[in-house]
Formats: structure tokens, C-alpha cells, sequence
């Protein structure tokens, strides 16, 4: 919510306000709507260091509940250590603003670790030729090589070229010379093959592997491979048109297999050599091998450098053929020689189920638990991970933390090691899951441990984590002023803001809007917080005091993403609206007159009017509400703590309950409470003046009767006729 | 005339009682994502199926990620495209079209093209006109649908909905972000009284889900469709 700034320009139509949510709990329709919304992509994660359930994202640590992906690939960059040059965490977008720097998705953390420029967004780019068949250029260069081919030759194979693939090819053309007939007789072999006959792409390959061209040649006899493989799997689709194993036409796989081996052999260092022992695996796969295809990706996790992006593209091929396999964990554990994957599945196997009820929240879903994997089968793997005691020591400390049991055993497990700066992803992830256990024995010694791990971890994601379990360490003590005291090691700005929009106290709230040393996003959250519960929580004075800190020049902005909106819409207080037809002064002015006198009838209606002109109706800040997603978090969440900032919300219904509660309220201020009060219900007949709800029961309990709107209703027409606003209602909802 | 072509596909399904979760089985149109096949003992009546996405990241290209041709007749079907950019080049159109006439070809009974996008950092104005230059270049046959949100109707620009209408023949709004429904739906179906297009409203399996009170009587709903969960990662 914090960083997306840099890419959306424009405020009204922002993208997932949920997050906001599903952050730290709960006022959604604060945030009003979701935009244009897609299928099944953006997650939230709940912002704490425990990940006991599959949640679509991953953290700097290994934990169950992380992307398999993810787990993987930290995994083997553990194993094989590398370090992050080059690397950076990418420009945010709608599906990780939500993130900050302590979460990441499978593709947030390749394009960290990989980064590639962003494509130009350009509507006008059209024209593009309309097929575009790869090869091309491997072809051109070929065709360029040789000499025995005439120029004017050249030019008419690449123009064949360019068609084949793509539909129908005109072949009534003139090649004469000896080699340019090869090449002709190539491109008819491969519109065979792109025509899915397969019998006539044999054929016309099989005339070519003794070409006069090397190119040829040697692209001839590797195209049985694809051959084969195409026209295995050609026919193996179910109604769905999604994969069918059952259907792959084996004898093809199998004859995909041998013509891999008779390229290798024939082309030991040959220009597809890598691609040929690279297609092993489909063959492994489309035979349904699995045992000897979970093998050859064991050793592959193994031994591919993890800081090139291969080791991505494996990690995400191993997710995608093997371990989306309901058979795969048991093939993996029966083997008994593949530690990587058995680790990964090992962790798959210790998240705990999720079960939706909005009614009724599951319990602590970070609370103990009875995971697939028992504690016994987990002991009986010691032997696969013989050569790495910190990996298993790993597993089981997380089996015992995720299962309930008590600390000690995993503090016994894991030592302490925060001294040693720039920590592997499966060292840094044994030292959280310390610092989780410590937590959860209230260990005098966390925060200590906590700031040595902050200060010892990659700045990259790890810094951030850790610094999560600090703040939420000190959350739980009642020491904000720590966290935003000067020189604090909290440095995340996501963090940072989230605190801000939750439980922070009016002192550091006015301390943050001063803080220089900071982003101005996160000033402004500061000020935005600080005048909107001033006002909401009656602290008029302060109110007028504190909306100096309006910076000038602010535009009113808007609040339809709040946090994500840049600049934050803290020009509201300074220039939004004031009034729509009853008069009101500007905001200060009726500020300054409630912190005389807090119920001066005028002044609370111009409060009201100024909430409903700005949009604050379907506005709430992030609450400490204990629920998120219809589940209960606990204390070990970020922003889950009491509000440090004193007294409660006055909401707009409550001003005009009031007013017609006075006695002594004019005729005019009583008919404008009653229109106001009726209009509460307009048009969609629940009380729009009540804050936000989350579910319809409290939506319900905040509305009163329907004979109480039609009391209001006709007391305005009767009692007040003369008045505008009596002329101006004509239902009641 | 959408209404009555559509009519086919209206279901009522009967409401799940109070506080439960979204149970495929009370239900008869579904969105399948590639690789997840609905268990036995649904009965599609509807579906939406992802043919495949146009990703951000080089030049603009259909990726097509289903497989095979579905062979689903005599059930209606849509074919799905998400998106993640709008700068569209004649090959992605004409890569879809293709899909949608071999699906035709394969017998299905294809209702038109899906645009899944989601238009946050591009602005509705730019996506209607997409929409409206997709519209254009699409054959008549094909019926134009696009996934929603759930909040047009209180935050959307009402010149934008009716430019939008006659664009596009239906929108299927989504009340879910990952596997979870969102909170406060109940809310935003009580704004969306009037909704001027049709409408279907797409529900997460195992999502929570209690019938907002009115939308049965909304005049353009045309009635759910329940999102297929694929396997986690």
C-alpha cells in the first residue's frame, strides 16, 4: 500500500483495497470498492512472521505456508550459497503493493532476483506481423552461412520462412541450387510438423540428416525428438482441453526417448544438446515416470547455480510437473535420497488446513495443530538428511513450533547465530523461527535478539522480516516510543505506516508528520491519522492546532484507497468540502468552535456535513478488529494491539441522534437532523452513517427500524413543512 | 437481446443457508482455470474457461495455456483471456479469434470472448475504449463479457457504465481475492441496486458466501458462477 505510489497516477480508480483488510483486520468498506477485478491472483498475507497455512505468497523464511516455489528456491540458494548482487526488490504493482518488503510472490521474488526492464505500455504498438514463428532468426543465420546458397535464393526461403507455422504456404516457387533445395525441403518438413503430420515431418526430416548444410543436418536429426513429443501429446487432452496422462500415446514418448539418444550420441556437443538432455524430463513425464523424473529434478535442484535464472525456471518446472502430482510426496519420501524435495514437501506437508466460515472465525489458525505429517514420520527421515543436520534440525524445530509444542525443544534445537551477517535463506529462516519460539516463551532476551538479527540480515527481504518480529515484539510490550524512537532499527516503511494506521498514540502520530528523516507518504499517513481521529475522537483543540501540519498547497486528494493513494488525501482538512446547503463555516473554524464547546448543536451538524461531503462514511482507517478473512488473528499480528489513541469514534448517525435528544435544538437544526437521519438510509435502505461493517449482522444491528425512518420522516414533512429540507425529501428508505 | 439469448444459462440456485461456505454443488456455472476439471458430481450447465493470457513483459502476445480444445457440447461456453496490458497487437486478436472459431469447429457451444483484466492502474476511460475498439474487431458472433467489481455502482462514473453497455454484453462481478471472499459483499450488493448491466456474480469455492437479500430481484442478474479452486503451490 505504501510503495505503489510510483506507479499508479491516478487515485479514483485504484486497484485491491482489500489489503488493507486483510493486513492487520478488518474495515474494508472503508476503502471503498474494489476496482476492475481479476480471477484469482492477488493475495494478503497476514502480517506476522508464522505462515501455518498456504496463503499464495511467501516470506524471506522457509515456512509451510510460503509458495513451494518459493521454499525451493531458498532452498537451494542455501545450499549452494550465493549472494544478492544485482539484485532489487521490483517496482510494486496491483498484485504486491499489499506486500511491502516482508512478503513476496513467486514472480515478485524472480523479478527481484532477476530484474528485467518493464515493457513500454504503448496502445499505438499495433501492427505487428501477425505470426510471428520462433526460429526465424537461427534459420536466417543458417541461410546467411552458407554460400552455396544464391542471394536470390536466400530471400525467397526466408519469405517461406516467415510462413511456415502460420498457416498456408504457397510453395510454387523457384529453388534450383543444390543446398537452397535443402533448405526448401527443410521448410516443407517443418509445415508438417506444424500441421501435426507427423508421419510426413519424419519422412522429410529423416531425407535431411545428411545435408550438405551442417545446419540442416544436425537441426534434422533433432527433430524427431520434437516430433515424437508433439505427437505424444498431441491427442492426450481430456473434454476440458486440460492435460490427460492416460491418454498420451506411449509408444511416441518412447520413441521420443531413443531419439534423444541417438541425437546425443551422434551430436555429443551439439547446438541443442542441452535442449535434448532437457527434454528427458518430458519424456520421464508424459511416461508418467515420476520416481525417475522426481530423481533427475533432485539432482538438477542440486547442482544448477541458483543465482542464474535456470534455477527459477527449475523451481517452477518441479512445482509444475511434479509436485502438483497428489503421488509426488510419496514418491519423493519412498525414494529416500532426495533431500531438497523431500524438504519442500516436508514443509507442504505441516500446513495446516484451512476451513472459511465468516460467521464462525476457525480458531488461531497460528495456534497448535494436528499437521499431516507426524512428528514420528518426520524422525524417520534422518537419514535423507545426513549430509545437512541444520536442514533437518530446521524441519523438525518447525514441526514442533506449527504442532504447539513448547519452546524449549526448539530453542534447544536451534542456537542463536545473529552474528554472522549475510546469513543463507535456511540459516536466516532457522534464526526466525528462533526468535517466533522465544516470542512465544515471553524469553527476556527476544528484543535483544531480534536487533542482532535485524542488523545481521540481507537488506534485501530478511532486514525487513525481521524487523517484523521486533516491532510485533514490542507492539505486545506497549512500547511504540520505541519503535519510533529516533535511530529505531524499524526502518520498513510499510511496517511503519501500518503502526500509524492502527494503534499509534496522538504523540508519535505529531512526532511522525515532523519527522524529516522519513518518506513523506509516511509523514502524511502521520498527519492524515493524527487529524482524522482528532476530530472523530472529539480532540477538537488538538484538531486545531495539528492541521498547521497540513503541508501547503496540499490538494483535498481522495480517500477511495487511503494509503495507497499518493499524495495521501491530507489536504482534506485544510481545503475539502464544508458545506452543501446548510451552512457551515470552513473545518477549522467549526473545529475551533467544537474545542469551546464539544456539543454546540451547529458546529456537530457542520462535523457531520464535513464526513459526508469528503467521503469519511465509508472511510475507516485500518482497526484493530481481531479478525481477517473470517479468521481470528492473535497479538503476534502487526497493528493487532489496543489504539493508543484516546477515546472512541463518534460516528454521524450519533450527532443526529443527539440534536433530536436536545431539547433546546432549533427548529432548524432539528429539521436538518431528521432529513439527515432519514437520508442516513439512503438509497439503499441500511445506515450508511454507521462506519463500515464486515458482515451483515452488524450491517443490521447498526440500522433501526423502518418505523423509526418513517417516524423521522413524517415528523420533518408535519412538524417542519416550511422548511427546505422537508421540500426537498420525498421517500424515506 | 442479450438477455433472451442468455436466457438459457439463467439459473436460480437455491440459496446455501446462513453462514456456509460455497458448496460447487449448489451451483451450475463455473470458471475453470487449466488443469482444474469440475469433480463428478457438478452438472455445468455454464462455463468460463481460461484459453490464456496476455502477459506484461516484451512484446504483446497471446500465451495460450490450455492444453487442448475443450469438447463440451452442447454446454454453453465462454472463453476466457486474462490480461494484464492493453496494448494489444493484431496477433493477439487474431490469436483469439482462432481460438474461438476452433472451439466453435470442435462443436462447443462458444457464447463469446471473456476479458479478465484488471483495469487499476490503466483507468476505466482507457479500458472502454479498448473495449470498445475489441468490440469492433471482434466477429458479430461472439459476445463481448468482462469480469467486474463489485463497486461500479458507488464509485463508478455512470456516463462510463452507460458507455460501458453498449460495449459489452454482460459482467461477472467477482467477490473474491485469492481464495477468500471479502468481507462487507453484503454492502456492496446493496449499492449496486439498479446495476444497468447484466450481471452474473462470481463466487469463490469455499469462499463464504450468504445471498445479499435483494440481488435475486435484481433485474439484470443472470446468476452465479462459482470459481474452481486449482491445487496450491
Amino acid at each position: 500500500m505504501v510503495f505503489f505510489q510510483k506507479v499508479r497516477k491516478t487515485g479514483r480508480l485504484s486497484s485491491r483495497k482489500a489489503f488493507h483488510a486483510a493486513m492487520t483486520g478488518a474495515a474494508l468498506l472503508g476503502f471503498a470498492g474494489l476496482a476492475w477485478a481479476c480471477a484469482d491472483v492477488t493475495s494478503y498475507p497476514v502480517w506476522r512472521l508464522a505462515a501455518p497455512e498456504y496463503d499464495e505468497v511467501g516470506r524471506p523464511a522457509i515456512a509451510p505456508g510460503n509458495d513451494t516455489r518459493i521454499n525451493l528456491l531458498w532452498l537451494m540458494r542455501s545450499l549452494h550459497p550465493v549472494g544478492d548482487t544485482g539484485a532489487a526488490y521490483p517496482e510494486p504493482d496491483w498484485a504486491t503493493e499489499q506486500l511491502g518488503h516482508s512478503f513476496l510472490t513467486w514472480s515478485s521474488m524472480r523479478a527481484a532476483l532477476w530484474p528485467h526492464p518493464q515493457p513500454t505500455d504503448d496502445t499505438s504498438a499495433r501492427g505487428d506481423p501477425a505470426c510471428a514463428a520462433p526460429g526465424q532468426a537461427e534459420f536466417a543465420a543458417a541461410l546467411a552461412a552458407n554460400a552455396a546458397v544464391p542471394v536470390s535464393e536466400r530471400s525467397t526461403l526466408l519469405a517461406l520462412r516467415a510462413k511456415v507455422g502460420c498457416g498456408p504456404v504457397d510453395w510454387a516457387v523457384t529453388v534450383n541450387s543444390a543446398q537452397g533445395r535443402e533448405f526448401l525441403a527443410y521448410l516443407k518438413a517443418a509445415a508438417a510438423f506444424h500441421a501435426a503430420d507427423w508421419q510426413a515431418a519424419r519422412d522429410g526430416f529423416a531425407t535431411l540428416t545428411r545435408a550438405r548444410d551442417p545446419w540442416v543436418a544436425e537441426t534434422s536429426a533433432y527433430m524427431p525428438i520434437r516430433i515424437a513429443l508433439q505427437h505424444a501429446a498431441a491427442g492426450a487432452t481430456d473434454q476440458y482441453g486440460n492435460f490427460d496422462g492416460g491418454k498420451v500415446d506411449v509408444g511416441a514418448a518412447v520413441e521420443a526417448g531413443r531419439a534423444i539418444a541417438a541425437y546425443l550420441k551422434a551430436w555429443p556437443h551439439g547446438r541443442y544438446t542441452a535442449s535434448a538432455q532437457g527434454l528427458t524430463r518430458r519424456v520421464l513425464w508424459l511416461r508418467g515416470d515420476m520416481a525417475e523424473l522426481a530423481h533427475s529434478y533432485e539432482h538438477l535442484a542440486a547442482t544448477t547455480p541458483p543465482d542464474s535464472e535456470a534455477a527459477a525456471d527449475l523451481a517452477e518446472e518441479i512445482d509444475g510437473k511434479l509436485l502438483a502430482e497428489g503421488k509426488a510426496d510419496d514418491v519423493i519420501r519412498r525414494a529416500g535420497d532426495m533431500p531438497l524435495l523431500l524438504a519442500v514437501t516436508d514443509m507442504r506437508q505441516m500446513r495446516k488446513a484451512r476451513s472459511y466460515s465468516e460467521t464462525a472465525p476457525s480458531t488461531d489458525p497460528a495456534g497448535p495443530a494436528k499437521l499431516p505429517l507426524s512428528a514420528n514420520e518426520l524422525a524417520a527421515q534422518k537419514a535423507v538428511f545426513g549430509g545437512r543436520p541444520d536442514l533437518f534440525a530446521f524441519l523438525q524445530a518447525t514441526h514442533a513450533y506449527y504442532s504447539g509444542e513448547p519452546s524449549a525443544s526448539i530453542l534447544a534445537a536451534i542456537p542463536a547465530d545473529t552474528h554472522t551477517p549475510g546469513a543463507t535463506p535456511l540459516a536466516f529462516s532457522r534464526q526466525v523461527l528462533r526468535g517466533m519460539a522465544l516470542a512465544d516463551s515471553r524469553d527476556a532476551g527476544e528484543a535483544g535478539f531480534w536487533a542482532g538479527l535485524i542488523a545481521a540480515g540481507r537488506p534485501l527481504y530478511q532486514r525487513p522480516f525481521a524487523e517484523l518480529g521486533l516491532a510485533v515484539h514490542w507492539q505486545r510490550q506497549d512500547r511504540l516510543d520505541l519503535i519510533f524512537a529516533p535511530g529505531s532499527p524499524i526502518e520498513d516503511q510499510m511496517t511503519r505506516e501500518i503502526l500509524l494506521q492502527t494503534i499509534a498514540p496522538p504523540s508519535i502520530l505529531r512526532a511522525e508528520a515532523a519527522n524529516t528523516g522519513r518518506p513523506e507518504h509516511e509523514r502524511d499517513i502521520a498527519r492524515f491519522i493524527l487529524l482524522y481521529k482528532s476530530l472523530s475522537h472529539g480532540a477538537y483543540a488538538d484538531f486545531v492546532r495539528d492541521v498547521a501540519l497540513v503541508p501547503t498547497g496540499a490538494p483535498p486528494g481522495t480517500l477511495y484507497d487511503f494509503a495507497g493513494e499518493n499524495p495521501v488525501a491530507v489536504g482534506l482538512f485544510a481545503h475539502g468540502k464544508w458545506s452543501d446547503g446548510f451552512a457551515c463555516p470552513p473545518l477549522a473554524q467549526t473545529a475551533a468552535t467544537l474545542a469551546r464547546s464539544p456539543l454546540d448543536r451547529p458546529a456537530r451538524l457542520c462535523l457531520g456535513d464535513f464526513w459526508r461531503l469528503n467521503g469519511f462514511d465509508t472511510f475507516a482507517p485500518l482497526s484493530t478488529a481481531r479478525m481477517v478473512w473470517g479468521i481470528s488473528v492473535g497479538p503476534e499480528t502487526l497493528g493487532n494491539a489496543p489504539d493508543r489513541f484516546p477515546g472512541a469514534p463518534l460516528r454521524r448517525d450519533a450527532i443526529y441522534a443527539a440534536i433530536l435528544a436536545d431539547p433546546q435544538a432549533t427548529p432548524d437544526e432539528r429539521a436538518y437532523a431528521l432529513y439527515r437521519s432519514v437520508m442516513c438510509y439512503a438509497p439503499g435502505g441500511y445506515n450508511e452513517c454507521a462506519g463500515v461493517f464486515l458482515t451483515a449482522d452488524a450491517m443490521n444491528k447498526a440500522s433501526v427500524a423502518k418505523s423509526q425512518r418513517q417516524a423521522w420522516f413524517l415528523e420533518l414533512k408535519r412538524r417542519y413543512p416550511d422548511s427546505p429540507w422537508a421540500k426537498t425529501l420525498r421517500y424515506y428508505w | 437481446m442479450v438477455s433472451m439469448l442468455l436466457a438459457g444459462c439463467r439459473q436460480a440456485p437455491p440459496p446455501p443457508a446462513s453462514g456456509q461456505t460455497v458448496d460447487p454443488r449448489h451451483y451450475a456455472s463455473f470458471y475453470l482455470w487449466p488443469g482444474v476439471s469440475p469433480s463428478a458430481d457438478l452438472r455445468p450447465k455454464l462455463l468460463y474457461l481460461l484459453d490464456g493470457e496476455v502477459r506484461r513483459g516484451g512484446p504483446p502476445r497471446f500465451l495460450r495455456l490450455r492444453p487442448g480444445v475443450p469438447k463440451l457440447s452442447p454446454t454453453p461456453l465462454w472463453l476466457v483471456v486474462r490480461v494484464e496490458r492493453l496494448d494489444w497487437n493484431e496477433s493477439v486478436e487474431a490469436a483469439l479469434i482462432a481460438d474461438l472459431d476452433r472451439w466453435r469447429m470442435a462443436g462447443n457451444n462458444v457464447v463469446g470472448l471473456q476479458v479478465d483484466f484488471d483495469a487499476a492502474t490503466h483507468g476505466i476511460g482507457r479500458y472502454r475504449q479498448f473495449l470498445t475498439n475489441l468490440r469492433a474487431r471482434l466477429p458479430a458472433q461472439w459476445r463481448l463479457s468482462i469480469t467486474g467489481l463489485m463497486d461500479w455502482s458507488a464509485h463508478g462514473d455512470p456516463q462510463e457504465l452507460r458507455a460501458l453497455r453498449s460495449v459489452i454484453d454482460e459482467v461477472v462481478i467477482q467477490t473474491y481475492q485469492g481464495r477468500q471472499t471479502i468481507p462487507g459483499y453484503e454492502a456492496y450488493f446493496r449499492k449496486m441496486r439498479g446495476f444497468p448491466i447484466p450481471f452474473r456474480v462470481a463466487l469463490v469455492q469455499g469462499g463464504a458466501w450468504n445471498p445479499p437479500t435483494d440481488l435475486a430481484g435484481e433485474r439484470a442478474f443472470l446468476g452465479y458462477v462459482v470459481f474452481l479452486m486449482r491445487t496450491t503451490h
